[in-house]
């Protein structure tokens, strides 16, 4: 249940509109400029023409429009729950929301294209992942030891190798080499199930295959 | 620690205080039990009483011994994680939103002092 909500809005297109309007002012400024210059100076019959694009705006100031105004800044609502949940809103801004100092209706009409303001669009909340969403490459490795969780085909880590080890001393499981313990991560299948299988009926339980913590008793078990 | 008693041959039972441990650390302890075992779980005034019925097969004592070791040990594992999850909620939090942020100011809005 939520008990109350508290809205992180992240403003990520306020400075760059300021700095538009800065750019547009100068362009007014230096437009007024231009026109009072010219009625000063005697009109001649060949006039040329003046290209304000040119005047106004050197480059630089011209990539930086240009790139604003392709650009999309799609602001972000984060909200945060007491459950410890969350989900994030993406939001498309526009000039009609500008005045608007209350964002609570913009609830209903993040991203809709349809421009039907009073539809909520349940698509677009974007279900983030709890945990371990890494951008890079590196990825968290959890060392289970056997007892720790319960084990099912297809499983691998520490707790398997461990489990493996047992299953060979007790005679379930035998090595090509004649070795008498593994090392390094095993993925619960195969053979491994098979051995387990073994084991559990022949200690009287179900042989599911399911290394739960019965089993696992049994396994310690000397 | 918590005292096991058996119940009989193939179930056992015990109390649990929910003020020190809550029905969340509870529930994720016994999750793990739940494939092998038929979880009964009431409250009796203000305790909690489970019971836990082996599916196929019989609990002898030293398999009893094994599991009230195994369940003490996984509620206060339980019960750490939750104490450490609530501890760093406020700095897990910051670092979502300063990953989301872009780099970018941002501001904090309560819409229920909006509404109101």
């Amino acid at each position: 249940m939520i008990l109350t909500t508290n809205v992180l809005f992240l403003n990520i297109k306020k400075f760059s509109n300021l700095i538009i309007m800065n750019i547009k002012f100068s362009d007014y400024l230096k437009g007024i400029f231009a026109t009072s210059i010219a009625a000063l100076i005697p009109s001649k019959s060949d006039a040329t023409t003046l290209n304000f694009s040119d005047l106004n705006q050197d480059k630089k100031t011209s990539e930086l429009l240009s790139e604003k105004n392709n650009q999309l800044y799609p602001k972000l609502l984060l909200s945060f729950y007491d459950d410890d949940s969350y989900s994030a809103i993406g939001h498309r801004s526009h000039r009609s929301h500008s005045s608007h100092s209350s964002h609570r209706s913009h609830y209903s009409s993040t991203t809709n294209t349809n421009n039907n303001n009073n539809t909520n669009n349940s698509n677009s909340n974007i279900a983030l992942p709890s945990k371990n969403k890494s951008y890079n490459s590196t990825s968290t490795v959890t060392t289970f030891k056997l007892g720790d969780r319960t084990i099912t085909e297809g499983m691998k880590g520490e707790d398997v190798t461990q489990m493996v080890n047992i299953l060979i001393q007790k005679g379930y499981l035998e090595l090509k080499d004649g070795q008498k313990s593994v090392t390094g991560i095993y993925e619960f299948s195969g053979v491994i199930v098979d051995a387990l299988k073994e084991f559990q009926k022949a200690k009287g339980m179900e042989a599911d295959g399911i290394v739960g913590p019965t089993t696992v008793y049994y396994l310690k078990e000397n | 620690m918590i005292s096991f008693q058996r119940f009989d041959q193939n179930s056992f039972s015990f109390t649990i205080d929910p003020n020190i441990f809550s029905e969340k650390v509870i529930t994720k302890s016994l999750y793990n039990y739940a494939n092998e075992y038929m979880i009964t779980w009431e409250k009796v005034g203000d305790i909690f009483s489970i019971v836990l019925r082996k599916k196929d097969g019989v609990i002898n004592q030293d398999l009893l011994k094994y599991l009230s070791e195994k369940i003490n040990q996984d509620l206060i594992d339980y019960k750490t994680r939750e104490i450490i999850f609530a501890e760093t909620k406020d700095i897990r939090n910051i670092l979502l939103i300063k990953a989301l942020s872009n780099n970018e100011d941002f501001e904090n809005i309560d819409l229920l002092k909006d509404e109101a």
